[in-house]
């Protein structure tokens, strides 16, 4: 198995990471809870598919990623699993603090 | 209110709080935050995760947690608009020219490069084992995590620095927004332009969030110069070649950052369909033609003209 990344680099990320970690879960979480199901994509303990729609078998150990689980979305969204906003913008009523821009 | 500039992920990173006082603790957050994402989602960086990950030959290699973060949404960002936005992008960047940073590429003799164009579309290959968190990328793909890792990145600062300052928070990193905590009064106003390096101050649209994520994807920045012709960043999955679209940028509202920039990405790519496609799953956009004509689409506000 190769470990990714050289171990300096790994090691001053995870300082970093374990500030950001429960938040990037947090964030995960409101995208499944608003529509696909992030755990639709990973294998369960069992290495099956956490999905009805299934997936063919892999050739290697690890499987191979499953199409999404079926969503469950939140009052109001759309049945995409892009959530909407809680509302749409509104026009600016004070000096911006931020653009908005291709990068 | 009070905001500061920096330069991040190759690209620029403005953090606000609307209490001056959360300032100096959302900033270290900013900082620490945008060094764990660059070291473990940059395809530029030779000791980045992804890169080792990109080098690995489809060998299994166990990620870090940020990385499989980032994988997963990444891939999720390619279920939801069937490949529109896809992750294993990376290999067609790189043969159309985009293969070094962006900095690089601006300053060499583009007329000397000669791109090809590989379509992708291997994301359904990619192999996730959750419980040893490892990934298998196949011999000859290669990830591009640059749209969504970003897009994610402001989603996890921006909540990360509400709760750390305990105020509202705006995080914008390559003119992607992600806003946390309680806003302030009328919401966070944000200047919509075709160039996140475009000045707060220029006339233009402005509209106002309070929660969730803005994003502009645009056909006018990260361009270069090749044998052929000008590129530019947002390639077709399908063709592996620019997107041929009718929109020079495309601005998307969402529930987060994440979802507005894989929004926004897929209507620019999606071209003439992206109207239908973003009223479909009520996201409010902006859409503004080669010629500079703007469309509104879902609720976005029209009268947010230019102040």
């Amino acid at each position: 198995m190769t470990e990714a990344g050289p171990q300096p680099a790994i090691h001053a990320r995870d300082a970093a990471v374990v500030k950001l970690r429960r938040l990037t879960v947090a964030v995960l979480a409101a995208a499944a809870a608003a529509a696909a199901s992030v755990a639709g994509y990973v294998a369960s303990a069992a290495g099956v598919r956490a999905t009805s729609q299934g997936v063919a078998a892999a050739p290697s150990s690890i499987p191979p990623v499953p199409a999404p689980a079926a969503t469950v979305p939140l009052a109001g969204a759309a049945p995409s699993g892009i959530s909407p906003p809680a509302s749409a913008p509104a026009p600016a009523s004070a000096a911006p603090v931020a653009v908005s821009g291709g990068s | 209110m009070k905001s500061i500039a920096l330069r991040a992920l190759g690209t620029s990173a403005v953090l606000a709080t609307a209490d001056p006082a959360g300032l100096p603790a959302a900033r270290r957050l900013l900082v620490c935050g945008l060094r764990a994402f660059d070291l473990a989602c940059s395809r530029f960086r030779d000791d980045s995760e992804l890169t080792a990950l990109n080098r690995a030959g489809g060998e299994p290699t166990r990620v870090g947690e940020l990385l499989w973060d980032a994988l997963v949404v990444a891939l999720r960002a390619a279920e939801l608009t069937d490949g529109i936005v896809d992750p294993t992008v990376g290999r067609s960047l790189r043969l159309a020219g985009y293969d070094r940073t962006y900095l690089r590429v601006r300053v060499r003799e583009g007329r000397l490069v000669e791109p090809a164009f590989e379509p992708a579309g291997h994301w359904r290959s990619i192999e996730l084992d959750e419980d040893r968190r490892q990934v298998r990328v196949p011999p000859g793909v290669e990830l591009d995590l640059g749209a969504t890792a970003k897009a994610l990145a402001a989603d996890s600062i921006a909540g990360a620095a509400a709760e750390l300052a305990a105020c509202g928070v705006l995080v914008v990193l390559g003119g992607d927004v992600a806003v946390a905590g309680s806003p302030p009064e009328g919401g966070w106003p944000i200047r919509i332009a075709d160039d996140h390096s475009t000045h707060c101050d220029v006339p233009g649209p402005a509209v106002a969030i309070s929660a969730g994520g803005l994003a502009t994807s645009s056909t006018v920045v990260r361009r270069w110069d090749s044998s052929t012709g000008e590129q530019h960043h947002l390639l077709d999955p399908r063709t592996g070649r620019p997107a041929e679209t009718p929109w020079r940028t495309a601005t998307v509202a969402a529930g987060s950052c994440v979802d507005a920039n894989t929004a926004s990405t897929a209507a620019v790519v999606l071209g003439h369909a992206a109207p239908a496609w973003l009223e479909d799953r009520r996201l409010p956009a902006r859409l503004v033609r080669r010629d500079g004509a703007a469309v509104y689409v879902g609720g976005w506000p029209e009268r947010a003209l230019a102040a």
